[in-house]
């Protein structure tokens, strides 16, 4: 009887088992040495149930992996969207940088080009306030020393116009390329023509009565007197400018850049704007593209 | 075979597939960074059908498969389950349900608290340690939510066996 009570009362079982688990649990508190009773145990569970184990991760492998990519899809979504963002917001920065940048460059390259003319000339660093009709608003006026005809130069110091109207506090630029009054130009040969615009942001008409053989491709051009003071480089040719007959017509592209935007401008302070043009011969122009003044 | 030897048998086979389950499967379902335990669950319910001395049995031998093919010293879990079987089979009654879904939740906290406490025993547990409160609280409710799902597929297949040998 009692043995039987004993084999029907689980508290037996319960006792020895909690016993052989606390006795187990000393054998394998140091779990660093895989030799011992436990490390045995261990290796032959892990080879019982290891192809087990692998057989149903292969097949939740995917199962998890979908449900994952899943889970993520919207997480991912959502940091697409701000990186895209972001890399506007630093598109946008770095086009200001960028801009930035090249008007500093443009500031620095005033500086010095102030200092160089203003032993010859008196200079005005005047901003652009903006372009209308291929002319530039400059936000210097007659009460600044602004006056019709003062030759404009960029930051680099290259022609690029001259001023053609001026109120008190503005003045309108019309580019070299816009105009139609002729400048007197040279080359280093000392051949003197004359220029006017082309037309396009990258052509300059370039006219000589003088009997001349050629002038090769890459002459620069410079100012040569009358509209512009002499020393100021207008642009070169590309291509050898054969004559015809008597005369040489040919383009001259500018040595300014007339497509980049423009924030400052030079303007020279040249008061000799209405000089004549008399070293060459008056027949060899067009009439009525032959002015002293433009618009005056 | 004997009556009572078939559904031990599918008992131990669904403790073998709930181990399986457990290490590949359930560890894996993380709800709040906690798993449930599919072996405390399984252990509960088949506590209901068998003999106490083999649901004892079922419990120790799992929880030490479980102690195997994990991290925790031999015998940790193998003594939380078995403490966790026999708490089901002498306290639980018509009265008091242990061995039932509802069953499930105060001895899956039981368990959560009875590991912790021994891992603090053998020096590996902080008493600091944040998780226990996640895994008392979150941890039973999701072994809930299995053993509603396991309940009547145990029992099919435990009780139906047992009706099939008495006939």
């Amino acid at each position: 009887m009692a043995r039987r009570a004993r084999r029907t009362n689980p508290t037996y079982t319960f006792v020895a088992l909690v016993l052989i688990s606390f006795v187990m649990m000393s054998f394998d508190l140091d779990r660093s040495t895989e030799d011992g009773i436990a490390g045995r145990f261990r290796s032959g569970a892990a080879s019982l149930f290891g192809p087990v184990q692998r057989v149903v991760d292969t097949v939740a492998d995917p199962i998890f992996g979908f449900v994952d990519a899943m889970a993520s899809l919207a997480t991912l979504r959502q940091q697409n969207e701000f990186l895209r963002r972001d890399n506007d917001s630093l598109t946008t920065r770095l086009q200001d940088v960028t801009r930035l940048e090249a008007e500093n460059e443009e500031l620095r390259l005033l500086l010095d080009v102030k200092d160089d003319l203003a032993s010859e000339f008196g200079t005005l660093v005047a901003d652009v306030q903006g372009i209308v009709d291929d002319a530039v608003i400059l936000n210097k006026g007659t009460s600044d020393g602004v006056v019709v005809g003062n030759p404009v130069l960029n930051g680099s110091q290259l022609l690029i116009g001259r001023v053609t109207q001026a109120t008190e506090n503005q003045s309108t630029v019309t580019l070299l390329t816009r105009m139609v009054d002729a400048a007197q130009v040279t080359t280093p040969d000392g051949l003197v023509g004359l220029v006017r615009g082309g037309g396009r942001d990258d052509e300059l008409r370039f006219e000589v009565a003088q009997e001349a053989l050629m002038i090769p491709a890459g002459t620069t051009f410079t100012t040569a007197g009358g509209l512009f003071p002499r020393g100021l480089i207008v642009g070169s040719t590309l291509v050898d400018l054969l004559p015809n007959g008597d005369q040489i017509i040919g383009v001259i592209t500018p040595a300014a850049d007339f497509s980049r935007s423009l924030n400052f401008v030079i303007v020279l302070q040249y008061t000799d704007a209405l000089e004549v043009v008399d070293d060459v011969p008056a027949t060899t122009l067009p009439t009525d593209t032959v002015t002293t003044a433009e618009g005056g | 075979m004997n009556s009572w030897s078939l559904p031990i048998v599918r008992a131990i086979a669904l403790m073998v597939a709930g181990i399986v389950l457990q290490t590949t499967v359930i560890s894996r379902v993380e709800v709040f960074g906690i798993t449930a335990n599919i072996v405390v669950v399984f252990a509960v319910l088949a506590a209901r059908w068998l003999d106490p001395w083999a649901s004892l049995l079922l419990g120790f031998t799992s929880g030490m498969f479980l102690d195997l093919l994990g991290a925790t010293p031999v015998g940790l879990k193998a003594l939380v389950l078995t403490v966790v079987v026999y708490g089901a089979v002498r306290l639980g009654g018509s009265s008091v349900p242990l061995t039932s879904v509802a069953g499930v939740w105060p001895l899956s906290i039981l368990a959560e608290v009875l590991t912790f406490v021994l891992l603090i025993l053998i020096g590996d547990g902080q008493l600091l340690q944040a998780e226990i409160l996640g895994k008392a609280a979150i941890g039973p409710l999701l072994n809930v939510g299995l053993a509603l799902i396991l309940f009547p597929i145990m029992s099919r297949i435990v009780v139906q066996t047992r009706r099939e040998t008495f006939v």
